[in-house]
Formats: C-alpha cells, sequence, structure tokens
C-alpha cells in the first residue's frame, strides 16, 4: 500500500492561482519541468453533470484506493476554474517516465474527439505560465504525456498542438510579469 | 505498451518470458499497420456461422495507440470480426481468438481496455476481461488436469505499473494482481514479482530492479475463483 500523499481539492481563477502558487515553498521538492495531460474521461461535455469538488474525491479514491498510487496528477483544469489536486510542492503520478521530477496538468476533456475550446485552453494556458514563472521553468521543456514512450494512451488528443501551448504560455507569461525579460528568451547580445 | 509501426508477427512463447517451453502452448501475436492488406477494401463481416473450424490468420489494422479492424482468416477467407481493436492472439489450436478493445473500465485518462474471445465454433463473441488498464499480452497456459487459463500482462500510464490477470476463457477475468510482474510460470504455478512504487519509474528508465518479494499462485485454485467484474471509474 502506497503512503498517501493528500490533496488540496479547491478550486481557483486564474488570478487566485496566482496568489495561491506565489505562498507555496519548494524546499523540499521542486519539478524540471511539466506534463501536459488530458482527461479522457471525463469529457468537459460530461464534466459539469457532477459538482467540481465530487469529482475531487472520487478522482481521490480512485488513484489512493483503486489504483493504490501515493498521488495523482498536480491540477485539473476545467473551463471555469482550475483545481489544485496533488500539492504542488510534492512529486505527482501521471507520467511513468517523469513522476519525480515533473509536475502533472491535466486538462479536462479528451480532445480526441472534443473541440479544445477557448474556455481550457485559456486556462490551461494561464495555470502553466504562472507555474512556469514560479519556479523559473523553460516554456520550451514542456512535455505531452503521449511523449512518454512508456504511456498506454495517446494523450493529451490530437485537437491539442503542442507549439500553440507553448506559444501560448510564452505570451501570457510576459503579460502576467510586464516588464521582465522574455521568458525562454536565449541570452544573447554584446557587451557595449 | 506502443504498438509499432508496421507489420509484426511475433510468437509469444519466444518473447521475454522464462516460461517452461513444455507448459506454454505456442501463440501468435499478430499487429500490422492500416498499409497492410488491400488498400481500400474491406472485407466483408465474418459470417454468424462460419463453416470454417479454424481461424488460420488474424491482424489488426492499427496505426500507433488507434484501433483498427481486426481481420481474421477463417479457412482460406479473410474477414473483418470487429471494427475496433487493438491487439490480437489466437488460442486453443486456432480454433478462439481473443482481441483488446478500447472499451474498457474506464481508469486513468480512460486508458482501460476490454478483452473479448471469439469462438469459430459457434460463431460467437464475449467480454471475458474489462479493466482499468492497458492489455500488452495474452500467454495462454494449460494447467496439469487439462484446463485453459489465460495470462494477461497489463500496464497503467500514470504510475507505470503492470498488472497480472488470470483468466478463465469460460467464466472471465479470475484474479489480478496490481504492481505485479511475472517471474515465471508453467501450467501448475504462477510465480508473480512485486515492486514498489519508485521502482517502477527505475524501470522505465531502464534499471534493472528486483521485486522487493515474490508471491506463488497455483493455477488450478486460481480458475476457481468468481469472476471479477470491474465498475468503471473514475466518476
Amino acid at each position: 500500500m502506497s503512503n498517501w500523499k493528500g490533496i488540496v481539492g479547491q478550486s481557483f481563477s486564474v488570478d487566485a492561482f496566482r496568489q495561491y502558487v506565489d505562498t507555496i515553498s519548494f524546499d523540499t521538492w521542486r519539478p524540471q519541468f511539466v506534463v501536459l495531460h488530458n482527461t479522457g474521461a471525463p469529457k468537459l461535455a460530461d464534466w459539469h453533470r457532477v459538482a467540481g469538488s465530487v469529482r475531487m474525491r472520487n478522482l481521490e479514491s480512485f488513484y489512493r484506493d483503486t489504483q493504490q498510487w501515493s498521488a495523482g496528477p498536480h491540477l485539473f483544469v476545467a473551463d471555469d476554474v482550475i483545481w489544485v489536486f496533488t500539492p504542488l510542492n510534492v512529486s505527482g503520478v501521471h507520467s511513468p517516465s517523469w513522476n519525480s521530477i515533473s509536475w502533472g496538468v491535466e486538462m479536462v476533456g479528451d480532445y480526441a474527439t472534443e473541440d479544445f475550446g477557448p474556455a481550457v485552453k485559456g486556462n490551461a494556458i494561464n495555470a502553466l505560465a504562472i507555474l512556469h514563472a514560479a519556479l523559473g521553468l523553460d516554456p520550451n521543456k514542456l512535455k505531452l504525456h503521449k511523449e512518454d514512450l512508456k504511456t498506454t494512451h495517446d494523450c493529451p488528443g490530437k485537437n491539442v498542438v503542442k507549439s500553440d501551448i507553448i506559444a501560448g504560455i510564452l505570451t501570457a507569461m510576459v503579460s502576467l510579469h510586464p516588464g521582465d525579460h522574455q521568458p525562454g528568451a536565449a541570452a544573447s547580445g554584446t557587451a557595449a | 505498451m506502443q504498438p509499432k509501426q508496421g507489420r509484426l508477427v511475433a510468437n509469444i512463447a519466444g518473447e521475454r518470458r522464462p516460461w517452461g517451453p513444455l507448459q506454454i502452448l505456442p501463440l501468435g501475436l499478430l499487429l500490422a499497420t492500416a498499409d497492410v492488406g488491400v488498400a481500400g477494401v474491406s472485407p466483408n463481416s465474418c459470417p454468424a456461422l462460419p463453416t470454417a473450424l479454424r481461424i488460420n490468420a488474424a491482424h489488426v489494422e492499427a496505426a500507433g495507440f488507434e484501433p483498427g479492424p481486426l481481420i481474421v482468416t477463417l479457412g482460406q477467407n479473410e474477414c473483418e470480426l470487429a471494427a475496433k481493436a487493438l491487439r490480437a492472439w489466437i488460442i486453443n489450436r486456432h480454433r478462439q481468438l481473443v482481441y483488446s478493445t478500447p472499451e474498457g473500465a474506464g481508469g486513468f485518462e480512460n486508458e482501460g481496455q476490454s478483452l473479448r474471445l471469439y469462438d469459430v465454433r459457434t460463431g460467437t463473441q464475449k467480454e471475458i476481461l474489462n479493466e482499468y488498464y492497458a492489455i500488452d499480452a495474452v500467454h495462454e497456459v494449460t494447467t496439469k488436469l487439462g484446463r485453459s487459463a489465460l495470462i494477461v500482462d497489463m500496464k497503467d500510464g500514470g504510475l507505470g505499473a503492470s498488472h497480472v490477470a488470470v483468466v478463465d476463457p469460460r467464466k472471465g477475468e479470475v484474479f489480478v494482481a496490481n504492481k505485479a510482474k511475472v517471474v515465471r510460470g508453467d501450467g501448475q504455478r504462477l510465480v508473480l514479482g512485486f515492486y514498489r512504487d519508485p521502482d517502477w519509474e527505475l524501470l522505465a528508465n531502464g534499471s534493472k530492479v528486483i521485486p522487493y518479494r515474490t508471491k506463488t499462485y497455483h493455477l488450478e485454485e486460481l480458475l476457481k475463483s468468481k469472476p471479477i467484474t470491474r465498475r468503471t471509474q473514475p466518476q
């Protein structure tokens, strides 16, 4: 039996999520990059049939009791809010090759069959921008779950385009932190 | 489990498992991509009651993780047995076939798969396993009392753990062990090795890890168990 790490189980708007992340101390564990997922099931079309708080409890029960994992992914990004599941300062369970070194971000939906609409996409890009900015991570190192050769399925679906997500994160990071240097840009230039 | 591109015809008994060569029946794992077969021409659906009594060949026209049609050769005739399959294994002296489908019991990101059994003698098929995990391989063994059992290797795409099920082709799934791999087996015993959670990432990255414990199961006893039914999760 694994030692369950617990869940946060709280939802945030983009602004509230940024404030929440600012309060977290990353003394004991810090990821090197983010792995992006989609839930597959439930689909986005079905997500609101059950209250978000109940979804979190059901997911906790499934990962802890049925799968007997020590944790799950870190975030579930819906069309309305960002749910924090596994605490962001402990390792999660979401991608076989990278669990100890990455954050796992789930987007609610099945983007092999559903339209990857602006609500989930916007929240996901903003959440990812906040995470990358918090630890100074390079958005170009973002990975999709299906890039892990040890995974079993096509995640996220084909409607999620990695280059669009990375471009969106870079843009969002600039607007979240105006005046800072351009994230992801290589150091260049000549001394005066 | 990532299906490879190109046609792969592998004998399960020749894979990595240290099964006793006399205990395991030869199985064919037949996997093919969409470039196999006659382009643009789909075979007819298989007849309700086939006249042939032998499944001579089978292949799945799947690409990557996407399921595809399962084409079987009954006697001399090709036909489509299922529209959405992932992998197929011929068993029981070419009289039956099992195939995996993407419709399982949910699981992490809906990765769960099911296993269906087709019998050419009756033309019927039924579900014999419905799980939270993806199906990697199926091994057929015959017990000392002559009963058939299917050992099913499964995997999840979150922790990356392996899971082992035992299926009675008549009853369905009768046993499952989580976070375990087959160490060895024969028609009498099944020895499983169990791993701790951090071990799976080490294994995924190519490290050699020894199971923290092994346990021996008696196949005849496992086959006496009641069938396992899974509730779709998570909700």
